[in-house]
């Protein structure tokens, strides 16, 4: 394989897998910042190993498998404050684009009820939610990024919409919150 | 009263619209220059985009590869005197499709045979925008006010294309370097160009100058660093430690001690060559590793 035959296998691989690899940063970032950092270190990642990086449609994955690994180390070591600010910097992209990237920030009192809802729920209820609903990854994606089978993530996936419908059907009172972020930092990001 | 969602409405769809971020409103790399300077810092490598739209005096654009530079100095084009009619930016030039300041325009790297040359393989190559290939007609390079080689089709064949512009024209280099172009055999282009941008209403800089307007005057500080810098790095495979050295030592003799240094991907045995590159909107200047200009040692990229 010739450098240049890596370097346009790079290109394509950055072309096509930016933006996912960014817009799945900037959903679980405290800041724009922190996702763009996210990205960068993902694709410098992929650079060095650009031939451990699967060809066709297991790329993205592999890239999303990465970025959740920097994001994952990026914020142990503050785990509950950086929910919380995520949480509250998703509201904020609206106003402020100062900092970001070009997003959509899509608002409601139903919207900020199912946002609220999911950060209560186990993180890894919310996490496969997320990546499903809001990410668009089929169920095999999903697999290889949680590192299980696609059986167990359906099973997985099933559990979680079952979790989130018991807690959207929760009286507002009960479950404790009035503005819809309260309860966020109880929500750990790691696994 | 109650928030609760109306539990007719369809969960999954529920759940999408809580999506936080808008994916089909973030910029493909195409069109967004961070994204273009987020590879080109890991790469180190020009992000030549073939989109049609793509903006080329980005923050990107002044991202100059040295890998570049590097080839420029080897093959003589760095031998350009500064003068007001010689470009102050030599590494890439603009190949104008008309003798118009607002005409689609091709970016291209300045390689040893000089900006008009490598325009008329652009025209000869189909690469000029909106154009399909084709004898290049007479071309004549004209020093834009950003100090860059703007290359325009000299359709009376008198070479008075930039005088009709209210540019200077580039002075022919001295003999043994020259740089008329030949347009039944122009050269072969090794490289692709490095963008391809209409021209339009709200064109860059390059395009919206007034005619009138005086070239930018080269600043002699930095101009003199450059030079030192990429003739040295050019002259052998220079590795880190002695890249920074240079290049340090040279902003600093020149009054640029404000500039930072910083090397933009980890040097491999891949690419253990060091080529300089510039950011003159952020005084940083760049150490590239790239691959030796010899028989390569190995494929493989990062470290």
């Amino acid at each position: 394989v010739s450098s240049e035959d890596i370097e346009a296998r790079y290109r394509a691989l950055f072309d096509q897998c930016h933006v996912p690899v960014l817009a799945y940063a900037l959903r679980r970032a405290p800041t724009p910042g922190a996702a763009e950092d996210a990205v960068a270190d993902t694709f410098l990642v992929a650079w060095r190993r650009i031939g451990e990086v699967p060809a066709g449609d297991g790329a993205l994955p592999w890239l999303i498998g990465v970025t959740r690994r920097v994001l994952a180390n990026s914020r142990r070591g503050d785990v509950r404050r950086n929910r919380l600010i995520a949480r509250l910097r998703q509201h904020d992209w609206g106003l402020d684009t100062s900092d970001a990237p070009d997003e959509a920030i899509v608002a409601g009192e139903q919207t900020a009820r199912v946002r609220t809802a999911l950060a209560r729920l186990r993180p890894a209820d919310a996490e496969i939610l997320e990546m499903a609903f809001w990410d668009g990854m089929p169920q095999n994606h999903i697999a290889v990024i949680l590192e299980c089978s696609e059986n167990a993530a359906g099973i997985r996936l099933h559990r979680a919409r079952r979790a989130l419908r018991a807690e959207l059907e929760k009286d507002p009172a009960e479950a404790g919150h009035n503005s819809g972020i309260e309860p966020a930092g109880e929500r750990s990001s790691d696994d | 009263m109650t928030d609760r969602p109306d539990p007719d409405v369809d969960f999954d769809a529920l759940l999408r619209a809580a999506n936080p971020v808008d994916e089909t409103r973030l910029r493909a790399p195409q069109d967004s220059p961070r994204a273009q300077f987020l590879f080109e810092k890991i790469t180190g490598i020009a992000y030549s985009g073939s989109s049609a739209s793509r903006p080329s005096r980005s923050k990107r654009a002044r991202f100059y590869l040295a890998g570049i530079v590097a080839v420029a100095a080897a093959g003589g084009g760095i031998s350009y005197a500064l003068s007001d009619n010689q470009p102050t930016q030599q590494v890439t030039a603009a190949c104008y499709a008309a003798d118009s300041l607002t005409a689609d325009r091709t970016v291209v790297e300045v390689t040893g045979a000089g900006a008009v040359q490598d325009c008329a393989a652009a025209w000869s190559a189909g690469e000029i925008a909106g154009q399909g290939p084709e004898t290049p007609p007479p071309l004549q390079a004209c020093v834009l006010s950003t100090g860059t080689a703007g290359v325009f089709p000299d359709r009376r064949g008198d070479a008075t294309a930039c005088a009709g512009l209210g540019l200077p024209a580039v002075t022919p280099p001295p003999p043994g370097n020259t740089t008329s172009p030949s347009p039944t055999t122009p050269p072969s282009r090794t490289t692709p160009p490095l963008a391809t941008t209409p021209g339009t209403a709200a064109s860059p800089k390059t395009a919206s100058t007034p005619p009138s307007a005086p070239p930018t005057s080269p600043v002699p500080s930095f101009v003199a660093a450059n030079a030192t810098i990429v003739t040295r790095l050019a002259a052998s495979c220079v590795d880190e430690t002695d890249a920074k050295a240079i290049v340090r030592d040279a902003l600093d003799g020149n009054g640029l001690s404000n500039w930072t240094v910083q090397v933009t991907v980890p040097f491999t045995s891949a690419r253990p060559c060091a080529s300089p590159s510039f950011d003159q909107s952020t005084d940083i200047f760049y150490i590239v590793p790239i691959p030796p200009s010899g028989p390569q040692p190995g494929n493989q990229p990062g470290g």
